[in-house]
């Protein structure tokens, strides 16, 4: 569809239309096909943007998060939207160590730009870039302490221990969404810029990682605590044999403790055995940001009402298929 | 070793000039055959094989790098038999600590499970191990970037620094090749890759960050280097201090790593800039495969 030679108006009347029909006609889909069976979203250029509506989701609650952290304020009003949600919680944290806020500093600005590069791709689309959701930094991550064992008061804006363990939260979940994307999108420019967004996530999780393994065995125990949360609450479909004996039952998760093959690991990559970083379904994602393991989860956690977006039952349905 | 051979043959026996005029030739196939889907699909999962056959060649590469420097053995040891032509160079390296040494066996597991992987995707078609000579390869190096002493089995910095040398490229061009593959289960599966291999870069990048000088400044080196070789675009970024701000993750203002075609990753680990090179630096007697010179 060529909009260019249409005033702006007509134009974004035109793109709410077709966003809408797309959405009444895939969510309606999903209403009418009981999960399990597996809705079939099949790859097209119509349902990329979809696609990376749902992953703005997700660089939102990053953005929102490591800006809070390092400056003290969230996403400037030109990235978040006619209709932004609310943000509860978060504030600048005491850092102690200036590498370590260099390097958060570095982070913040990435996830940033992916808001802005995945708003501008999606604007240049029939479909309407998603306003940023309600998130909540606050409830969640004490329901998270708990779950994981950090205690019922984990503050990640605490100390900068804290905020690591907060960052690595969300890098490891942000790596896994992506490369279960990978499958779900069509056109080269788009699954080469997913690519390339999924390497910069990739690099912030691992950078995380060893910062974390090097401040000692009482942060790894933590980080490990989160990872044995998120996999409890994703699909137990997705679980998996795991070699090491440590932890038995864990599905798309390997616990920096939790080396595999060679005596001493010091696991910066979580992968499968093949060495590949997981690929979650947007319905396991959902389930650890709704920090929920029911699969008929609206919203929770992170995202108090929900995740934004015209297919996001669809994206929930279809996960069956990946699973 | 016979296979080998053969693709010593199909190396010396085909010019660059050849290898150009058979892939505009494939081209004008598939266009000539717009609807034909047999003749599409064949040349479409060629290309498949070619690309991860190409990537092949780095995974064995890093493979034996990270497990001589962290266990002190070869990839034929652990993998079972012989993989190919036979790796020069190369020892256990003196970590600081047991958790860095942790980190680099984490990142050796991986290489060579996706050296297994990569094998089972090209099944009779996998290529073997080219000859590799990591000595060369560093001391061409250490003189090309002017980087005194650069010995990556010598000392912690100088290995993970090796490290960051091979893996920011290999990142780069799983990047630039995630458009190329036709299969979906394979891009799938690239992109397990490209996640996992972001994961060490960052875990190295942001040791070598730490470390401050003089790691910043010869990781500087290096990607000037990656830089000078690899054509005229910028595609690389070190890990030092810019503004306020680390640099642990290559990006452009999009947040977005760069990609590299395999030809700019031949550039760097053959060591010479330009078209048409076949061999040099890590590979002295070239890659194995049909992807192959710059």
């Amino acid at each position: 569809m060529d909009y260019v030679s249409l005033d702006p108006d007509r134009r974004q009347a035109l793109r709410m239309m077709s966003a809408g029909l797309m959405g009444a006609g895939l969510a309606g889909c999903a209403d009418l096909i009981p999960q399990g069976v597996g809705l079939a979203l099949l790859p097209n250029p119509l349902t990329d943007p979809a696609v990376f509506n749902f992953a703005l989701n997700l660089e939102y609650l990053e953005a929102e998060y490591y800006r809070r952290g390092l400056y003290g304020q969230g996403l400037p009003a030109e990235l978040i939207g006619p209709a932004p949600g609310p943000v509860l919680g978060g504030r600048q944290v005491p850092f102690r160590t200036p590498w370590i806020r260099e390097m958060l500093a570095e982070f913040t600005e990435d996830e940033t730009a992916h808001v802005r590069f995945i708003r501008q791709t999606i604007a240049a689309s029939p479909l309407i870039e998603i306003s940023r959701p309600a998130i909540d930094l606050q409830t969640s991550f004490r329901l998270l302490g708990r779950q994981a064992g950090l205690g019922a008061d984990f503050d990640p804006f605490r100390d900068e221990e804290s905020f690591l363990l907060g960052a690595f939260i969300f890098e490891d979940v942000g790596v896994t969404a992506y490369a279960g994307g990978a499958d779900l999108i069509a056109d080269d420019d788009s699954i080469e810029a997913a690519a390339g967004i999924l390497a910069v996530e990739g690099y912030h999780a691992g950078a995380i990682r060893a910062t974390i393994a090097e401040m000692g065995p009482r942060m790894v125990a933590a980080a490990d605590g989160i990872s044995r949360a998120r996999a409890a609450a994703e699909s137990p479909n997705n679980r998996r044999p795991n070699r090491s004996s440590v932890i038995t039952t864990l599905a798309k998760e390997q616990p920096i403790s939790a080396g595999e093959l060679f005596p001493g690991e010091v696991v910066i990559a979580p992968t499968d055995p093949q060495g590949r970083s997981f690929p979650r379904p947007p319905q396991d994602v959902l389930n650890i940001v709704y920090l929920n393991p029911d699969k008929n989860a609206r919203r929770g956690g992170f995202f108090p009402q929900g995740v934004q977006g015209v297919v996001r039952h669809a994206l929930n349905a279809n996960s069956s298929r990946s699973a | 070793m016979e296979r080998i051979d053969q693709d010593r043959r199909a190396l010396f026996g085909f010019t660059t000039g050849e290898a150009a005029l058979a892939a505009m030739g494939a081209v004008a196939a598939s266009t000539a055959f717009p609807l034909g889907e047999a003749v599409a699909q064949q040349a479409e999962s060629a290309t498949d094989i070619d690309i991860v056959n190409f990537q092949l060649n780095l995974e064995y590469l890093e493979t034996d790098y990270y497990l001589r420097g962290s266990m002190g053995m070869t990839a034929d040891q652990v993998l079972g038999g012989s993989q190919g032509a036979p790796v020069k160079g190369g020892r256990k390296v003196r970590f600081s600590s047991p958790v860095r040494e942790g980190m680099i066996r984490n990142i050796a597991g991986n290489e060579v499970a996706h050296v297994r992987f990569a094998q089972a995707i090209t099944g009779a078609r996998a290529i073997r191990r080219p000859p590799i000579d990591f000595d060369a390869g560093f001391a061409a190096v250490a003189a090309a970037a002017g980087i005194a002493n650069f010995d990556p089995f010598a000392s912690e910095m100088d290995f993970f620094l090796g490290g960051m040398l091979f893996e920011d490229v290999g990142i780069s061009v799983l990047k630039g090749s995630a458009r190329k593959l036709r299969s979906l289960s394979l891009r799938e599966s690239a992109a397990g890759l490209l996640g996992s291999e972001g994961y060490h870069m960052g875990a190295v990048r942001s040791v070598i960050y730490k470390m401050g000088e003089p790691a910043r400044s010869r990781a500087a080196a290096i990607s000037e280097l990656r830089d000078r070789l690899d054509g005229p675009q910028d595609l690389d970024q070190p890990p030092v201090k810019v503004g306020n701000m680390a640099n642990i993750v290559p990006t452009n203002e999009n947040g977005i790593v760069f990609g590299r075609t395999p030809q700019h990753a031949l550039n760097i680990a053959y060591g010479k800039p330009g078209k048409g090179i076949m061999a040099g630096g890590f590979f002295p007697e070239g890659v194995n495969g049909r992807i192959r010179v710059t």
